[in-house]
């Protein structure tokens, strides 16, 4: 029997939205461009908050696409703050 | 005008800032394994740590804040997918942030262009050898062609193939290039040129093979191997001065530090009456300042990237930018 997908929700709040937007927009291109066969992924942002809803076929799946999601999201928050 | 520019295709993050006339900054950090190769993800995490540190010591360097900086540049192809994206992403946070433009770089055209910065070079064959990649190129028609170029590995992959193989450890290069020094005995080794290309996989396969049958000194075998694949390089670069008539031939990326490659380069330069130049080491192996000068003059020739333009090229090939800025 097939396991049951994992599902979850990461939401990330920023001090403000402007910091949400920059961060969101510098990782948007790479969130349409990126193609990922084991799980799929819902990015969006909401004022100064950023949502990160996601579908994994198993762990691994779900390591790879959060490890990528949340590095590019920790690079463009440090590099908007020099 | 100044240039901040990210260089991030493979095992090296860099960043440079330059105006037209001079390198303010070039910082750099390599990531290395013991053993060598390159697993795109660590090296995506260990440029992710760093960027920060990098663009703040650039900065520092240069003597200039983010505000006085003009136009961001950075490293869009070819290269590793999960290192391009690090790059990009930081490149268009810092132009979103800051309000800056953007521009997205071929690197192996940088690796030639900057040589322009440092010399007066003006319309070189250049032939750019590294670790991935290992390619004659020169300016025809509006673009940089590509005359010849590995059809497998590049030439610093496979010395760092076979000092792997031999137990030499990482990085290769430089080891079998002090080797090679006391080598004495010339070993028949595979010599590919096919057409105007390179290949080297049968060379490290043959090398490998040579120096386990226990027949060999190690010394021979690395001597033979850099002669035998350095020949091969300057067939190809000469064959390509002669059908373009250019009279300057300069040496680039990571593999331009081995000098006897530079001897061999020079010597079929002078005998075609070609100049021939080097530039030094920080702007021939992956850097920050070639990324930022190639940007700043696509810049100033009027190219603008939209954010969309933005997205990342892993198999960026060196003849698809129409060359405007020169």
């Amino acid at each position: 029997m097939p396991k049951a997908p994992i599902k979850g929700i990461i939401e990330i709040e920023f001090p403000n939205e402007e910091i949400a937007k920059v961060v969101y927009e510098s990782v948007l291109l790479e969130h349409e461009s990126v193609p990922y066969r084991r799980s799929r992924i819902k990015f969006e942002r909401e004022g100064n908050k950023i949502k990160i809803k996601f579908i994994a076929k198993d762990n691994s799946a779900l390591r790879g696409t959060l490890n990528s999601y949340l590095r590019w999201i920790k690079i463009a928050m440090d590099v908007s703050d020099l | 005008m100044i240039a901040l520019g990210i260089e991030g295709t493979a095992h090296t993050l860099g960043v440079g800032i330059v105006t037209e006339e001079k390198v303010l900054a070039n910082i750099f950090d390599m990531f290395k394994t013991e053993k060598g190769g390159i697993h795109p993800k660590e090296a995506a995490e260990h440029h992710a740590k760093l960027i920060k540190s990098l663009l703040k010591k650039a900065l520092e360097e240069a003597e200039v804040s983010i505000e006085d900086i003009d136009v961001i540049a950075f490293s869009q192809g070819p290269g590793l997918g999960p290192c391009l994206r690090v790059v990009a992403t930081a490149a268009r946070a810092l132009a979103i942030k800051y309000n800056k433009p953007i521009v997205g770089v071929n690197h192996c055209i940088a690796h030639v262009e900057v040589v322009k910065l440092v010399s007066d070079v003006k319309d070189p064959v250049g032939l750019y050898v590294s670790g991935g990649n290992t390619q004659v190129i020169a300016l025809e028609g509006g673009r940089y062609r590509v005359f010849g170029e590995t059809l497998d590995i590049g030439i610093g992959n496979a010395l760092d193939m076979f000092a792997r193989e031999v137990g030499l450890g990482f990085p290769g290069g430089p080891k079998i290039e002090r080797l090679a020094k006391k080598g004495r005995k010339y070993i028949e080794l595979p010599y590919a040129v096919k057409g105007m290309d390179l290949s080297f996989s049968g060379l490290l396969t043959e090398a490998v093979r040579k120096f386990k049958s226990g027949k060999y000194k190690i010394e021979d075998i690395a001597y033979s191997f850099q002669e035998t694949a350095f020949a091969a390089l300057v067939e190809v670069t000469e064959r390509a001065l002669a059908h373009t008539g250019k009279d300057e031939v300069v040496l680039v990326g990571g593999v331009a530090a081995n000098n006897r490659l530079r001897e061999m380069l020079s010597a079929m330069a002078e005998d075609r009456g070609a100049r021939f130049y080097v530039p030094p080491y920080d702007l021939c192996r992956d850097n920050g300042a070639m990324i930022a000068y190639t940007g700043l003059l696509m810049y100033k020739a009027g190219i603008k990237f939209e954010l969309k333009d933005t997205i990342v090229k892993q198999k960026f090939r060196t003849d698809e930018v129409e060359v405007t800025w020169t």
